[in-house]
């Protein structure tokens, strides 16, 4: 394969984000995305949301109420 | 903080679940069921159900597979339940429209464009960030959001998640392909730099 759409692209970004792609494929994947700003955008914010998302599961506290409720049902 | 999870023929103590694990049991079921009261039964079910089964946990399992596994069986039994219910229920249509508003983004909120290999624990979002992020997730379907908060939110792997949804690993693959594709639609505007 020597050139992607845009299309292909986006078929592709998540093997591409997980570093599965094959070195050729990764090659005209790269070469795409820097030659089609639209594409170079999509994959940029397709990292982003992911990245971003990862850090919801970091500090997050339970509800005050909650927490003391559970506590008293679970006898602590 | 020593893991007795970790360490053979030693059963972690109600305390030590409590304290690592029942938030994040209580976030999977409040994103899986996008209510908060829901939320707070299946954690509360979770966590009788595993201070109960805590003596028989033998190790085979990591703990937290062990406690994804109760978690996502408990959230999707309170979906099915729900579901059933509402069957049998004349609905007015306020909840839905409670629902929709609740899911509308919030206005003038930005989101960094970080470093694509930066931990979670590099980057430090401001309450309304997370809470733009948070309602994205509520607005996807529920046959993507299910996939998308165990993978990207709780980081769980493909095959694993195919075991806990019923689901082969493919199918896992493409609805949390499809799942991100609509999150970066609903956050992309709110990307600092953002073309309109």
């Amino acid at each position: 394969m020597t050139s992607l759409t845009c299309e292909d692209l986006q078929d592709l970004l998540a093997d591409f984000v997980s570093g599965e792609l094959s070195t050729e494929l990764q090659t005209v994947f790269e070469l795409h995305r820097c030659e089609c700003p639209h594409c170079g955008d999509t994959v940029a914010t397709y990292q982003a949301t992911i990245t971003l998302t990862r850090t919801l599961c970091v500090c997050e506290p339970l509800p005050i109420a909650f927490e003391t409720k559970l506590r008293a049902l679970l006898g602590g | 903080m020593s893991d007795p999870s970790k360490v053979v023929g030693t059963p972690p103590t109600p305390e030590f679940v409590f304290r690592e694990y029942a938030p994040r049991i209580y976030h999977i079921a409040r994103r899986l069921l996008n209510n908060e009261a829901d939320a707070e039964d299946v954690t509360q079910d979770v966590l009788l159900q595993v201070v109960r089964k805590l003596h028989t946990y033998r190790g085979e399992s990591t703990l937290p597979t062990w406690l994804h596994r109760i978690t996502v069986n408990a959230a999707l039994a309170h979906r099915e339940k729900r579901a059933n219910r509402a069957k049998h229920e004349t609905t007015t249509g306020d909840e839905d429209m409670l629902e929709a508003v609740a899911a509308e983004p919030p206005h003038g909120v930005k989101l960094p464009r970080p470093n694509v290999h930066a931990g979670p624990d590099e980057l430090a979002l401001a309450t309304e960030q997370r809470a733009l992020i948070d309602r994205a997730i509520a607005r996807l379907p529920q046959l993507f959001r299910d996939v998308f908060v165990l993978a990207d939110v709780e980081g769980i792997p493909s095959d694993e998640i195919a075991t806990l949804l019923g689901l082969s690993v493919p199918a896992v693959k493409s609805r949390l392909h499809r799942a991100r594709l609509r999150m970066r639609d609903l956050l992309s505007p709110h990307f600092e730099d953002a073309t309109p």
